[in-house]
């Protein structure tokens, strides 16, 4: 690949900086473009390299343009490369014009800063992508052979490597690479497990993800004993990560906060409120070598921060992009890329495999049904858990099937509700105080 | 490049290539999204995309694929080449072969586009000014407590499709589809609860039919009332009821429930198959009820061709309460037992096409007319007066569940949910309302408790599809509201704690 869509950018809108355009010159941009080369394999119903999962190649170089205007009006675009040349770029620049607004909130262009060094870049990935792809192909055939003779196995392997392009009429020139690498398998649709970060995963991290999602399904084979009103539920690490994206992404939001769309109000965090259990931090992390939500830019300029969001039970501050860390007074935080970008912590917890033994009745909720659909707002759920797993005299011992009803606040208000972590899992177990119906 | 140019170039790279065999897809999109929130912009951004995917074969059926956002010819040799070499080294790794492609029908079609207005025909000001003034109306709509706050968003896009194939196969058309959107948060007593009422098209006509008529502001006071009042209403507690739910939901109970289970990709799996194959004949339900999907020029998920480039069919797929047929693509429907409908659709020029609904529908043989009215209240009174004059009223619960917010199902063991807006009971004539609370089942339980339909036919719920990660348009409906009656495997969840 080469420069050759940001050479053009760069001459259309120093141009424009000088030439009016429809009468208005320029006044200020930010390109923010990604050269990228990607490798899909997959499994489909047992089949390595379906029709529906065939080895698949993707190059692209796209990304978007944001512009300022002297009279203080904004455009914004998608961009690609073209083959119109000079014409289709003077009527890009006219159509950017014409449907440019008023932005009451008065954005800038962010200005350099030290740019944080975050390894967030495989040369192995890249080596794989470009010379030899015997590694992603492996693993696709491991999954294959390996698999539950009885499971139904799909599966995804995806290998990336991108060039980021940030400039800036300020004085942003960054050019770095990223790499990612991320594998998943599932089984019946009951069970699914996965490794994604920045590099690839070690034998000891796949052969730990691998025998667990293989010990689950078998486990799920079978029935247990329906549960008590005395059984305790567990969230499962991934069902936890679904409760971050539904629950807490969208109200510690800064633009949701302002604008009354949270369950936060800005005062809350200015008054560092205590709404969470004393013990519960939750913190934003894109400083973590090779982590799959580390990063060194944002789409907008600016440097990777670790953030303290909640630091034990009290609001902090919300996550703030260029727009809302203007309204909010205050500088841009990180921004989490997804749940996994948000980091739990408690100050009691405890090691999931010693935690298991102390439950004597048990049901571990390994996924939901709906969770998408309910009040992020309220944090009212009320949803159907056909694959659980029921934890007996600290022992995992078979599947059950069950509805849960709660309310995430009050979850993690609660003294009662405690936190386990595994090695293999990014998000703890929450061992809760819901009380479980049979479905 | 322009639209002939495309379908030359993809002819060219198909037909050229002289390894294998070839399946290009060509797209261009053209889109552009204003944002409005409390009476002032806050985005309006455009974009212009095109790329190129290309599905090469083996002579033994390996496939392989390889995509580029650049339409040079090159560009296009390059991939071809190297679709093949993938495609290749799957054969030598043991893939599962797939020839099917090789006997489908050939077709040329230039479909034109179904629009009105092109892309740019009203100016970004106007559409910018029409939003606006739509947006600004909403402002004026007082609650009684508490305070609302109104977002709008109008999105207009133009996806232009070319498929080639190396037998000469040379399709394309154009799916236009614009939407406005008005979300309304209404915060009161320390609660927040939002919803969504939109109107959709296929041009910028429906910012010059919504100024003049204000349909959808009229369906939108109504909403903000009934969500103002949901918002601080009771739980429904968990358990069994008759029920009637709206067509949004309708449309969701047969996308979910019934439409990816009959998929031909996913018969494997589901519920709705034994050993492998659709389970043809079995009767679903003894009520005269119908499941159908159906590409419909116009509509939000309008796709005539497959992604492959065979014509898309309607399909029946509940027909008299029986299962009939599935949704199958070239490559899966004789293996899943059904027939060949056509029904491959991508996301993108760079995803590989699987098998997909387009406008699902429920229909019922029974119907019960109601008169017409934009009036939520109205509408709810006349359901009540429908059921109770016929005798079909729960004396003592009976609820109405409006407005869908989204649902999911497990395809392997049947289970489903759904949840919507809030309910109303019937059965009591104070009409209480409820907040939502997920609707949820079996699948093969559902349409034995199917009874019915009340009002008119409604097709445009429309929403977006996230099978396998690839974002496409959906849409659907009913022929009514649809009545359910009590069954044991069909539960409303709410709060089983109080």
């Amino acid at each position: 690949m080469n420069n050759s869509l940001l050479e053009t950018l760069l001459d259309v809108l120093n141009k424009a900086q000088i030439k009016p355009i429809d009468g208005v010159k320029l006044k200020g941009w930010r390109i923010t473009l990604g050269q990228s080369q990607r490798i899909n394999l997959g499994v489909k119903n047992d089949s390595a390299g379906s029709v529906y999962t065939p080895p698949s190649y993707s190059g692209r170089e796209s990304g978007e343009v944001f512009l300022i205007w002297e009279d203080g009006k904004c455009s914004r675009s998608r961009v690609q490369n073209t083959v119109g040349g000079e014409k289709h770029w003077s009527e890009q620049l006219l159509l950017w014009r014409l449907t440019a607004y008023e932005d009451h909130h008065k954005i800038n262009i962010p200005s350099p800063e030290k740019m944080p060094e975050v390894q967030i870049a495989n040369r192995d990935i890249f080596n794989m992508l470009t010379t030899d792809t015997s590694y992603i192909f492996g693993q696709q055939q491991r999954i294959i052979s390996d698999r539950p003779t009885k499971a139904l196995t799909n599966a995804s392997l995806v290998a990336s490597w991108v060039r980021n392009l940030i400039y800036t009429s300020t004085g942003i020139a960054a050019d770095y690479p990223e790499s990612r690498y991320a594998v998943s398998w599932s089984f019946d649709s009951q069970i699914s497990q996965g490794f994604a970060e920045r590099r690839f995963p070690t034998a000891e991290e796949w052969g730990g993800l691998w025998e667990e999602s293989v010990y689950m399904y078998n486990l799920l084979q079978t029935r247990s004993q329906p549960i008590t009103k005395d059984t305790v539920v567990i969230l499962a690490p991934q069902v936890v990560g679904q409760m971050l994206d539904q629950f807490i992404l969208p109200n510690f939001q800064g633009e949701n906060i302002l604008e009354n769309q949270s369950k936060f109000k800005a005062e809350d965090f200015h008054k560092e409120e205590l709404f969470f259990n004393e013990g519960l931090s939750l913190i934003i992390d894109p400083l973590q070598p090779e982590r799959w939500t580390s990063y060194i830019l944002t789409a907008e300029g600016i440097p990777a921060v670790r953030t303290v969001v909640v630091n034990n039970g009290h609001l902090l501050t919300p996550y703030l992009n260029t727009k809302d860390a203007k309204r909010w007074q205050a500088h841009p935080t990180a921004i989490p890329m997804g749940s996994g970008g948000i980091t739990i912590n408690h100050n009691q917890s405890s090691s999931w495999l010693e935690k298991i033994k102390e439950i004597q009745d048990g049901v571990l909720v390994l996924s939901v049904l709906g969770l998408h659909t309910q009040n992020p707002v309220t944090g009212s759920y009320s949803l159907a858990a056909p694959s659980c797993l029921r934890i007996e005299n600290g022992i995992l011992t078979g599947r059950t099937d069950i509805r849960i009803s709660d309310n995430i606040w009050n979850v993690m208000k609660s003294k009662d509700t405690a936190y386990a972590f595994s090695q293999t899992d990014n998000h703890p177990y929450i061992i809760t105080t819901t009380r479980p119906e049979n479905l | 490049m322009n639209y002939q140019e495309i379908r030359k170039s993809a002819e060219y790279t198909a037909t050229k290539f002289r390894q294998g065999y070839l399946i290009v897809r060509i797209q261009t999109r053209s889109e552009l999204s204003i944002s409005l929130n409390s009476g002032r912009i806050e985005n309006f951004s455009t974009s212009s995309e095109s790329g190129i995917g290309i599905q090469a074969f083996t002579n033994k059926g390996a496939p392989g694929f390889a995509s580029a956002n650049n339409l040079t010819p090159e560009i296009a040799d390059q991939l071809a080449q190297k679709a093949y070499e993938l495609a290749l080294d799957n054969e030598r790794s043991g893939c599962e072969l797939n020839t099917s492609i090789f006997q489908a029908p050939r077709a040329r079609e230039d479909i034109p586009n179904a629009a009105k207005y092109d892309f740019h025909e009203i100016s970004p000001v106007r559409l910018q000014e029409l939003t606006m003034n739509i947006h600004q109306r909403l402002l004026e709509i007082k609650i009684k407590r508490g305070n609302i706050a109104w977002q709008t968003s109008y999105r207009q896009i133009e996806d232009y499709w070319c498929i080639a194939r190396q037998d000469g196969t040379l399709v394309s058309f154009v799916t236009p589809r614009s939407v406005i959107v008005h979300q309304g948060t209404i915060k009161q007593e320390n609660i927040s609860q939002s919803f969504s009422v939109n109107r959709s098209g296929v041009d910028a006509e429906i910012l010059l039919d919504e100024e003049q008529d204000m349909v959808l502001h009229q369906k939108t006071q109504s909403k903000a009332d009934f969500i103002q009042k949901v918002s601080v209403a009771p739980q429904i507690i968990s358990g069994s009821y008759p029920v009637l739910i709206d067509y949004g939901l309708a449309k969701g109970l047969a996308h979910e429930a019934f439409g990816h289970a009959v998929e031909s990709d996913l018969v494997e799996e589901s519920i709705l198959s034994e050993n492998g194959k659709l389970r043809k004949g079995l009767v679903i339900s003894e009520k005269d009820i119908s499941i159908i999907d159906e590409s419909i020029k116009g509509d939000w998920a309008y796709q005539p061709y497959s992604a492959n480039g065979i014509l898309r069919k309607p399909v029946e797929i509940v027909k008299n309460g029986v299962l009939q047929s599935g949704l199958g693509d070239i490559f899966s429907s004789d293996k899943a037992g059904i027939e060949m409908t056509g029904a491959g659709r991508a996301e993108y020029y760079g995803s590989v096409p699987l098998p997909r609904m387009t406008n699902i529908r429920l229909e019922t043989a029974e119907n019960i007319p109601l008169p017409v009215t934009l009036n939520l209240q109205e509408e709810i009174l006349n359901l009540r007066q429908a059921l109770k004059e016929r005798d079909l009223l729960d004396e003592r619960v009976h609820y109405l569940l409006l407005g869908y917010r989204g649902g999911q199902v497990n395809p392997k063991t049947g289970d489903f949910v759904f949840q919507c807006d809030g309910a109303v009971n019937l059965a009591d004539p104070d009409l209480p309302i409820f907040q939502p609370g997920i609707f949820s089942g079996k699948i093969l339980s559902v349409l034995k408790s199917v009874q019915l339909s009340l009002g008119s036919e409604k097709l445009d719920a429309i929403g977006t599809c996230g099978k396998a990660g690839q974002l496409v348009p959906s849409s659907g409906g009913a022929s009514g509201y649809i009545s359910i009656a009590k069954n044991e495997n069909i539960r409303l969840g709410g709060n089983s704690n109080e």
